[in-house]
């Protein structure tokens, strides 16, 4: 099996601080979720940025389907942002043909059709969207592409546990099938089930890579209970 | 690995490789910039020309010191509006590049699947695209003004303030040359600004880029007024002189004009190894 994300050697530093540290990992091409998963300042946002050529590494390299970061690999990637990254003065209906006109696997259809069932106004602009009507746009938007991978940073953070729920289900309804998704939290219980493959990232580092049933397997204890352990305030 | 990319035929040159620069993505990313600019920029200059059209065809009838007087004041209006198409000429698509580049929106802008050189030539060319609009539209609403009018310059205001003792009014008219004039120093700090604020290795960038793009303003409006500040005009006799007037825009002109270069070429490095957009 080959590998939709490869890392050699990958180090960020901001200054004096290391956010990643001579990470290597890869991520195998089977059409799963992959959890990154650590506390917040473990390097997960840095290194999905560093996927998405948001940030260039300080050392080492990152390939994704075997491209070298770079429009390539973006035309590949569908891409979540934690951050409120639609464009603020758009309508709903610019934003999807913003989308459509950028990204040739934007399927406009699928998108209308789940912000018409979500009951998301068209014409209403972006900026007067509640906190959560924009976080449901951003994802339809996401998942409205047919992309070889998904990289979700945070989907699940700052939300209740009733959206929560209906953001895993829209995820694993809509996600394109042979896909790969990266699902960055530190909800481990949240999306237990749904793992197929986990990486757990701690201060910069891999401590653990692997698929999700061999660990449970292997450790006799779920991920989020393996997770409490490594990252248990000493 | 075999992944089918999502592109088209035509963004691959003859040896099968990506192009840089993708005509197709490059009109899609100007259609947004001037989707942006336009909805203010047109009204203004419709109104412009409108005030062209009006005053020039209100003064037909009058002459003389009555004639000066109703369009030295009725100019007011026509310079006010030539001041905001140039305002919105400029201000809009520098807020948009920094919006779409180091604001939260930059999120969305630089994960699209396009190269740095698309990004920056489509704000590039759309920013001067608009200037140039804008520029043609106040000399197109000047010549209607001066046809309507049966005037052949603005120099009457010259003129007519020495004439009639308006030389209030000397300070607006001021104002506006030196707005025309400082155009250029408002694309080098587009420019330089932006690469200053790349330098930074972070993204998004915070509260300090807009300290940075404003030292940088005042660096380069110090530059620009450099040769025209007094002391130093005293201090270079020459520049004092009339044919010194000249040299001295010529060589402000070249300032700009190579900073503009130099930034650009500074901007792309440094956003391609900083921002890593390519």
């Amino acid at each position: 099996m080959e590998n939709i994300v490869e890392c050699r050697n990958l180090t960020k530093r901001y200054g004096e601080i290391t956010a990643l540290n001579t990470v290597n990992l890869s991520v195998p091409d089977a059409g799963g979720i992959v959890g990154l998963l650590g506390p917040n300042g473990s390097g997960k946002t840095t290194l999905i940025k560093l996927l998405m050529g948001l940030l260039t590494p300080t050392e080492g390299q990152c390939r994704i389907a075997g491209y070298p970061i770079g429009v390539q690999t973006k035309a590949l990637t569908s891409y979540l942002s934690d951050a409120h990254s639609l464009n603020q003065g758009y309508t709903v209906q610019q934003e999807i043909e913003y989308f459509y006109d950028f990204f040739l696997d934007f399927d406009k259809a699928k998108a209308e059709q789940m912000l018409f069932e979500l009951g998301v106004p068209f014409k209403q602009k972006i900026k007067t969207l509640s906190k959560g009507t924009k976080e449901k746009l951003s994802l339809v938007l996401t998942l409205s592409r047919n992309a070889k991978l998904y990289i979700l940073d945070e989907p699940i953070a700052g939300v209740d546990p009733a959206a929560r729920e209906y953001i895993m289900k829209t995820i694993l309804a809509h996600k394109n099938a042979n896909a790969t998704m990266i699902l960055s939290t530190h909800l481990i219980s949240e999306i237990e089930g749904y793992l197929d493959y986990v990486l757990f990232l701690k201060q910069g580092n891999i401590v653990l890579e692997g698929k999700a049933d061999d660990i449970r397997v292997r450790e006799k204890k779920t991920i989020d209970e393996l997770f409490r352990e490594v990252f248990r305030w000493m | 690995m075999d992944v089918k990319l999502p592109f088209l035929d035509t963004d691959f040159n003859k040896k099968g490789e990506l192009k840089r620069v993708r005509g197709r993505v490059l009109r899609k990313l100007m259609k947004y910039d001037f989707r942006a600019i336009f909805p203010a920029l047109l009204p203004c200059l419709c109104g412009l020309l409108l005030a062209g059209i009006i005053i020039g065809l209100s003064s037909l009838g009058m002459d003389g010191l009555e004639k000066g007087v109703w369009l030295v004041l009725w100019s007011m209006l026509f310079f006010g509006l030539a001041f905001m198409v140039l305002y919105f000429s400029v201000v809009i698509p520098f807020k948009r590049y920094h919006k779409n580049f180091f604001q939260e929106e930059g999120y969305l802008t630089l994960t699209l699947p396009a190269s740095a050189e698309e990004h920056l030539f489509a704000k590039h060319l759309s920013g001067i695209i608009s200037l140039l609009i804008a520029a043609v539209g106040i000399l197109l609403s000047s010549t209607v003004l001066f046809l309507c009018s049966g005037l052949s310059d603005f120099y009457f205001l010259d003129e007519l303030m020495k004439e009639i003792g308006l030389l209030f009014l000397e300070a607006p008219v001021r104002f506006i040359e030196e707005t025309i004039l400082y155009v250029e120093g408002i694309i080098a700090v587009f420019t330089v600004g932006g690469a200053i604020v790349c330098l930074m290795r972070r993204f998004p960038v915070r509260r300090h880029s807009a300290i940075l793009l404003l030292g940088v303003f005042i660096l380069v409006f110090i530059f620009s007024n450099l040769l025209r500040i007094p002391a130093l005009q005293d201090l270079f006799q020459f520049f004092a002189t009339p044919a010194g007037e000249h040299v001295g825009a010529v060589l402000r002109f070249l300032f700009t004009g190579g900073l503009i270069v130099l930034s650009v070429w500074y901007e792309l490095r440094t956003l391609k190894t900083n921002i890593n957009l390519k």
